[in-house]
């Protein structure tokens, strides 16, 4: 038997120092949070977890803002100092269905113009909160009670609990597809269902655009098939004709282009690009996002 | 703040002939073709939000979820005269988007809105109501709700109470209520025993699976002249667990229908995220709930009620082995709801008193909800032991 095993070893051995050393085994998000955030801030009581049939019972009817983004378990806990039992740093780690997903909640909590911290794969820091995203999981630290000093205090926190997370600094390759000179930096969202809320769009992203000195809105629609996204158009058009607008379509080598003015949001020009949808909405003549539009394609990978 | 005469003298079919005219012109004169967009077959129904004496549309709108200001501004050019939100809903995003949303049309719409949980005295409330008022671009709030409490003794909070008198005083709001998600029942009846009548509305969640206590909590309500606001109406309607998404829009209306056919609610707020939403449950107004309407709910029910358990955990004390019968529960939701196998098996494994479970062949555990839990039981050690 020895003389079995020992090769084996060996041969396994060998394997693993090609490999390389192993990722470090993934903690479940409850074990995420340290028993200490930062010195001298030591957990009270004990970790709450939640799950998708009981999020509700933590943050009410806002539980159903993670549902779509594949929300399934979180992890929350308040550090306390001890002598100040009025105050506190209540920390949130949310596990979401993937990186996308992770994105998604994060960015629908974000503004453009809060101090942007490079924790995770992207995070901001205003007055009395924290908030970033890493691989799958959201994490926001808030302040409960008055604070000082709580943004040194958040940040050192945050790179503690980074460090528990799986290692991540990746962000979800789409938004990639919207990095053109006239983004406006961090507006981009992800929307799990319901983009620019229609239920025909589905799911998708959207970014503010600068045309001249106008603010317009960038979208990428991500369609499941070339036919699944032929079929959102099908039923955008249906619905700009109910709404009395006059779409003009055209289509180019089989993908379909619309210009309108949509009741909801003005000038908007829409093309398929494959399996993606690419916009632009909120302008003064749908014309104006032609170029916009153009750029956009040209980001898609190619097919 | 402007003066809303014509509510306490108008009568109710004057007042529909102002409140359809009203919707209309805002269609009309406020953001050109909405009207056309948002057009619905069916006209608004309004019922009086109890002493406030506001007509607001049964179908009202919980911005809560709602992250285009235009699928709001849809709903207020169909009618919908009446919007709630809350300062921390959408990390503080949705007291701005619903102010987008009613640009030009302030005085169309009641604005509801809440003031935090974590503000104790006088000054924080006060300061949550200026911040409100800031975020709203307005300068009132219709209704002003002390946000989810979750005991009847919270309902008698000086400091806030406080704040509240000295934020009307100074034209700032113009009625208070309270929102509760938990023991909501006890909360409710507080609010209508106070001799004081000092809360004019109450917000519970409220739907098919709403418990009696709470249900006749709300006809104390209705009857002491509280007005009575219905969120949580969908039971998750549009949540994307796989036994929601088989949810059909004919299943949506029918709940928020069943809600609606209580004369002691005066309107409901589920969340719309889409313009089709919005249409669905605005079609709803003033339509009657049938007998296939209860045939559907009651399919609805009974689809979801085998594996529909509500995790009250009741049946654990059946069990002579102490066996976590609602995280087994849970794990099997997770295998056949969710299809995230690896999760319920984890899930599975880590429920204390698995293994006791594992070799029992006699189980005597029983669900109050009448869930056949042996079956359950035998379900998950065959998926994941």
């Amino acid at each position: 038997v020895t003389t079995r095993i020992i090769p084996c070893l060996l041969i396994l051995t060998a394997v693993l120092c090609i490999a390389g050393p192993l990722p470090a085994a993934e903690k479940a998000v409850e074990n995420v949070l340290p028993a200490n955030c930062v010195t001298g801030w030591a957990m009270d009581g004990k970790v709450a977890t939640y799950n998708p049939e009981n999020l509700y019972k933590y943050i009410d009817g806002e539980a159903e803002l993670y549902m779509p983004y594949g929300f399934r378990k979180a992890a929350t806990v308040i550090y306390v100092k001890p002598g100040s039992s009025d105050t506190g740093i209540v920390v949130n780690v949310f596990e979401m269905g993937s990186l996308l997903d992770a994105f998604g909640i994060y960015s629908n909590q974000r503004s453009p113009t809060l101090e942007q911290v490079t924790i995770g794969a992207d995070g901001f820091l205003d007055e009395s909160q924290l908030m970033f995203y890493q691989d799958r999981y959201f994490v926001q630290i808030e302040a409960s009670g008055s604070i000082t000093q709580e943004g040194p205090l958040f940040r050192s926190c945050a790179e503690t609990i980074s460090r528990n997370l799986p290692d991540g600094k990746q962000k979800p390759r789409e938004l990639d597809f919207l990095k053109i000179p006239e983004a406006v930096p961090l507006t981009e969202k992800y929307y799990a269902s319901g983009l620019l809320g229609h239920d025909f769009f589905g799911k998708g992203f959207t970014g503010e655009v600068m045309i001249g000195k106008a603010r317009a809105k960038s979208i990428l629609i991500l369609g499941e098939s070339q036919t699944a996204t032929a079929k959102i158009f099908t039923e955008y058009e249906k619905y700009l004709k109910e709404s009395k607008a006059s779409p003009q379509v055209s289509n180019e080598k089989g993908e379909a282009l619309i210009h309108a003015i949509d009741p909801l949001y003005k000038g908007v020009v829409l093309r398929q690009s494959g399996q993606y949808v690419v916009g632009v909405v909120g302008l003064a003549n749908p014309q104006d996002g032609d170029a916009i539009v153009a750029q956009l394609v040209k980001r898609l990978p190619s097919r | 703040m402007k003066k809303r005469d014509d509510e306490s003298t108008m009568n109710r079919r004057d007042f529909l002939k102002i409140g359809v005219a009203g919707a209309a012109t805002v269609g009309i004169s406020g953001v050109g073709g909405l009207l056309h967009a948002a057009e619905p077959a069916a006209a608004p129904a309004y019922r009086t939000l109890g002493r406030t004496g506001l007509k607001v549309t049964t179908l009202s709108f919980g911005a809560m979820l709602t992250p285009e200001y235009e699928v709001i501004r849809a709903g207020f050019d169909m009618g919908i005269n009446y919007v709630d939100t809350a300062r921390r809903y959408l990390n503080g995003r949705s007291e701005d988007i619903v102010s987008k949303a009613l640009d030009g049309i302030r005085d169309k719409v009641y604005v509801a809105t809440k003031t935090r949980r974590e503000s104790t005295t006088k000054d924080e409330v006060m300061k949550d109501i200026e911040t409100s008022l800031s975020q709203l671009k307005t300068d009132h709030i219709d209704l002003i709700q002390m946000h989810g409490l979750d005991s009847g003794k919270q309902v008698f909070n000086a400091e806030a109470r406080a704040a509240y008198v000295k934020a009307k005083e100074q034209g700032k709001v113009r009625f208070f209520g309270v929102s509760s998600h938990t023991n909501q029942a006890e909360v409710v009846n507080a609010a209508v025993d106070d001799p004081d009548k000092f809360f004019d509305t109450v917000l519970v969640a409220y739907n098919y699976n709403t418990d009696p206590p709470l249900k006749q909590a709300i006809a104390k309500a209705k009857a002491a002249g509280l007005g009575v606001i219905a969120m949580k109406v969908q039971m998750g309607a549009y949540k994307t667990r796989e036994e929601v998404k088989a949810m059909t829009p004919e299943q949506a209306a029918a709940n928020l229908k069943w809600v609606l056919q209580d004369s002691n609610v005066t309107c409901a707020i589920p969340g719309m995220r889409t313009v089709d939403q919005v249409k669905q449950m605005f079609a709803v107004m003033g339509t009657k709930f049938t007998n296939t309407d209860d045939r559907t709910i009651r399919r609805y029910a009974q689809a979801i009620d085998p594996y529909y358990c509500r995790l009250c955990a009741k049946c654990e004390d059946s069990c002579p082995n102490s066996v976590a019968i609602s995280v087994i529960n849970r794990a099997l939701m997770y295998a056949e709801g969710y299809k995230e196998f690896a999760l319920a098996k984890a899930t599975f494994n880590e429920a204390p008193g698995v293994s006791a479970c594992s070799s029992c062949t006699d189980c005597v555990a029983e669900c109050v909800n009448g869930l056949d839990i042996a079956k359950k039981m035998r379900q998950a050690r065959s998926l994941f032991a």
